[in-house]
């Protein structure tokens, strides 16, 4: 068939703008003008490096006293020991690998949940979209923080149930914000023509409706993934995390008994959590706007 | 006439339920032959789109069918399973949207979504391969270059640019119709004519039927070889193109061509039609034209009985009480 219609004369050429600016290019642009988000980008960038590289930047063990009981900060100790004359510049850093891996996988399962079931709900409607909607209520009401608490007292401490219990728990609003998006999205014109050409609702769900969903979830998520930063270190100040594992919270809580002799020990670790809670924020709030997500 | 592709008779559409339920549709009957274009004429809220959703099964939920058969080849659309529906959906028929800037997906790429309605009836067609298939139907509706425009977002075209490529989609399969709703509407006037032309092309190339649905009698005139014209759910007057734009034998359709501005008549005011189509809930007694139309001068005839389409089937066909009055005007 090709070639048998001839082509529209080279003006309409013209029509088409000639530096085409994707919607990425965009984003990005936005993103630069907005001070605020650079500022978020930075610490979140400064924590994932750390954790990134903690092996190498860490010139100690965190775990192993390496120095003199309550060090203040000074060479080789940049932020001090504990009592024990453990390195806690060695365990800030590790505890950036604790943070984000609860976080990420916490947000690899949230994506997955979530996205599972408020397409489901958006897309079929009817009794499922109800069953499951309802069921997602339920999550919603139930404190988060409380049910880690009771998971890790039936259970004990450990990374593995917090971030099952966190990441089961805490998908109900992305799952929300997905299916308003999908019950939205359904109506409009492409995927209905998608509907004509006789697309399987497989490449309907995962080609017309996802890519589009993609921004408000990110902005869902960059938010949660904060709260869940948070959650993981009140857990651990409470001496509730994994104890075989440095994190900040943990130094925080151990921080506690010391704080009218050693400032350093409380000081570090709670500026690192507020850096990486603070970093996420901002971002989440520079891409709710430039993605047009609401929360 | 030569092989019909798509046989509709008596077709009802109805939204909403019990009491509150609104007749859009009203057992209309019609048939579109293999090259043929059926243009389907009307005001705003005539039944039109009703029309065209309930032929591919894409009425809202709110809206049924309530009778009728809509035959393609052998089958009945309208007794379809959705999965049968699939299957036959831009492989058999397929629709040209309207607004070409919401009938694509804003984050794919447009050469990727030709490609994919490629791949949507040909599984065996590797990547590749859909891709090639893609960019001759990208050459073949006239869009300059495709292999450079392959990866373009669709906000970078142009409305008419797009309008292509949704045509392209649209004829991905080669189906044996085309449903086009209003293609033009959301176009410039002189982007109108060359998708008009291209649809013409397409048809030629492919030997589809197309069904074109259009408040614009001018489109229509222009496009099609049998028009029907559509009032208040019912088709009020059918025929060849000819004889319904030369000798309109219903009211209506003779007031909608009075009313399509002319530039060779020297005219001080645009004719219009008074009033509005009525309410399809409260339709008046007999005639539902009757309260606006200027033949009908209150006869009680008009008021009474509802006139039913006469006249030579297939040739000229229109429901009104005093046609041959109308011929005589």
């Amino acid at each position: 068939m090709a070639g048998l219609i001839p082509a529209y004369d080279s003006a309409e050429k013209l029509e088409l703008l000639p530096t085409p600016t994707s919607p990425g290019q965009v984003a990005v642009r936005n993103v630069r003008r907005r001070p605020d988000a650079i500022l978020g980008g930075i610490l979140l960038g400064i924590v994932v490096v750390a954790a990134l590289l903690a092996p190498a930047l860490a010139p100690f063990d965190p775990f192993s006293p390496k120095g003199p009981s309550l060090a203040p900060p000074s060479p080789p100790h940049l932020m001090g020991t504990d009592a024990l004359g453990r390195d806690l510049w060695s365990g800030v850093l590790y505890g950036a690998r604790t943070s984000l891996t609860v976080a990420f996988l916490v947000g690899l399962m949230v994506l997955v949940i979530g996205t599972l079931v408020g397409t489901t709900a958006g897309y079929r409607g009817g009794w499922v979209d109800d069953v499951l909607m309802r069921f997602t209520e339920v999550l919603q009401v139930l404190p988060r923080f409380f049910l880690a608490l009771v998971v890790i007292a039936l259970f004990g401490p450990g990374l593995d149930r917090l971030v099952l219990a966190l990441g089961l728990s805490s998908w109900a609003l992305l799952a929300r914000v997905i299916r308003a998006e999908v019950l939205s999205l359904r109506e409009r014109e492409f995927v209905e023509a998608a509907v004509t050409m006789g697309a399987p609702v497989r490449r309907i769900i995962f080609r017309e409706l996802l890519p589009n969903i993609l921004p408000s979830a990110v902005v869902v998520l960059s938010l949660l993934l904060a709260q869940v930063m948070l959650l993981e270190a009140s857990l651990g100040f409470l001496g509730l995390g994994d104890p075989n594992t440095i994190s900040w919270g943990y130094l925080a809580g151990q921080a506690q008994r010391f704080l009218r002799v050693a400032w350093w020990l409380s000081v570090f670790p709670g500026a690192a959590i507020m850096m990486a809670v603070l970093g996420l924020n901002l971002v989440g709030d520079a891409l709710t706007e430039t993605l047009g997500g609401r929360t | 006439m030569s092989a019909t592709i798509l046989d509709v008779s008596n077709l009802s559409v109805v939204f909403g339920k019990g009491s509150a339920a609104v007749p859009a549709v009203r057992g209309i009957s019609f048939a579109v032959a293999r090259g043929e274009t059926l243009g389907i004429v009307g005001e705003s809220g005539c039944g039109k789109t009703a029309t065209g959703l309930a032929l591919l099964g894409l009425l809202p939920s709110s809206g049924r069918v309530t009778s009728g058969v809509a035959r393609l080849g052998n089958r009945d659309l309208l007794a379809m399973s959705p999965r049968e529906l699939r299957g036959i959906r831009g492989r058999r028929l397929a629709m040209v949207f309207q607004d070409p800037a919401t009938a694509l997906n804003p984050v794919l790429s447009i050469g990727r979504q030709v490609s994919e309605a490629v791949a949507a009836h040909n599984s065996e067609l590797d990547r590749a391969q859909a891709k090639k298939r893609a960019l001759d139907l990208l050459e073949a509706v006239g869009v300059p270059d495709p292999a450079a425009r392959y990866r373009d977002l669709p906000h970078v075209w142009s409305g008419g640019m797009r309008q292509r490529a949704v045509v392209a989609m649209a004829i991905a399969n080669r189906p044996r119709l085309l449903i086009a709703d209003e293609p033009t509407t959301a176009l410039d006037v002189t982007i109108q004519a060359q998708v008009l032309d291209l649809l013409r092309l397409v048809q030629g190339e492919t030997g589809a039927g197309l069904i074109l649905i259009s408040h614009d009698f001018g489109v229509v005139a222009e496009m099609s070889d049998r028009i029907a014209v559509m009032y208040a759910g019912e088709i009020v007057e059918t025929g060849t193109a000819g004889k319904v734009m030369e000798t309109p034998r219903h009211p209506y359709t003779a007031a909608l061509l009075r009313s399509v501005p002319d530039l060779d008549l020297d005219r001080e005011q645009l004719e219009v039609i008074g009033g509005q189509p009525p309410n399809p809930s409260l339709l008046p007694s007999g005639c539902p034209f009757r309260p606006r139309c200027f033949l009908s001068g209150g006869r009680a005839v008009c008021r009474e009985t509802a006139p039913r389409l006469d006249g030579e089937k297939g040739s000229h066909q229109a429901a009104c009480h005093f046609a041959a009055e109308l011929a005589i005007r």
